[in-house]
């Protein structure tokens, strides 16, 4: 499968900026006099997890908007106030098959990298080699890049 | 009866508790993620010029989404893993400050 450009900018940038973050968090861990090796491995193993974890899921958007077959084209204006007067329910469309595909398929990816994020989670608790706190924390990194980059 | 370790059980019983009800948290991302982009799929079906944009926007949309989940996650763990001893050594330090027995 082709990575499109626009899937491997955005990980790029969320890369980048969860690399900053991380390196703040370990900055502040020295500040505060907290620092040591575990808190280097727990904000590696945190970061590549997070970068992972978006990666994925670009890649299951993607191949679910390419999996998409065309449609029909939608109703005309006269035509689709006619079905509105109808109702909502009836003017609410059944989603086609390959929207369902594209549905089920992120879901799926959903509930994989969740339990994939989990395990590194329990990972970074259990073994003594991780911080926890550094583990989990770099874990939110992606969702506050994308929000700073969409400003 | 045993006091002190009725305490520390209710305490680790409070925090399994809030794990779970934290890690229900998961469960509406999975769903709102789905629902968005069967929608986008269907716009990319009826307009397929539009692809870039709307897969753009998808992925925007999807990790922002998924970071409620993340958080129920991560204090999920937090309060499997490390609120248990956080709030058994205050429990247990309280005991002794108050000179109670057993601790």
């Amino acid at each position: 499968m082709k990575i499109q450009p626009a899937v491997r900018e955005q990980t790029k940038a969320v890369a980048v900026g969860v690399c900053i973050l991380t390196a703040l968090m370990v900055g502040v861990f020295l500040v505060i006099g907290k620092f040591d090796w575990t808190v280097l491995t727990g904000a590696i193993l945190g970061a590549s997890a997070g970068i992972a974890n978006f990666f994925l899921m670009a890649l299951t958007v993607q191949k679910a908007a390419d999996d998409m077959k065309p449609l029909p084209p939608e109703p005309e204006e006269g035509e689709a106030d006619a079905a509105q007067q109808e109702g909502e329910a009836a003017a609410e469309a059944p989603l086609s098959e390959g929207a369902k595909r594209g549905r089920d398929r992120v879901r799926l990816s959903y509930t994989f990298r969740m339990l994939g994020l989990g395990l590194v989670a329990v990972l970074g608790a259990l073994l003594p080699c991780f911080n926890i706190y550094a583990v989990l924390i770099p874990l939110l990194f992606p969702g506050i890049v994308i929000r700073f980059l969409n400003r | 009866m045993d006091y002190v370790s009725l305490a520390v059980g209710l305490i680790l019983m409070g925090c399994a508790i809030g794990a779970g009800l934290a890690l229900i948290a998961g469960i509406g991302p999975g769903i709102g993620e789905g629902n968005a982009v069967a929608k986008a799929c269907e716009a990319i079906g009826r307009q397929p010029e539009s692809k870039g944009a709307v897969t753009s926007t998808m992925i925007m949309g999807c990790a922002i989404a998924e970071t409620t989940g993340l958080y129920g996650l991560v204090i999920g763990i937090l309060l499997i893993f490390v609120a248990p001893n956080i709030f058994v050594g205050v429990f247990k330090s309280a005991m002794a400050a108050f000179g109670i027995g057993g601790v």
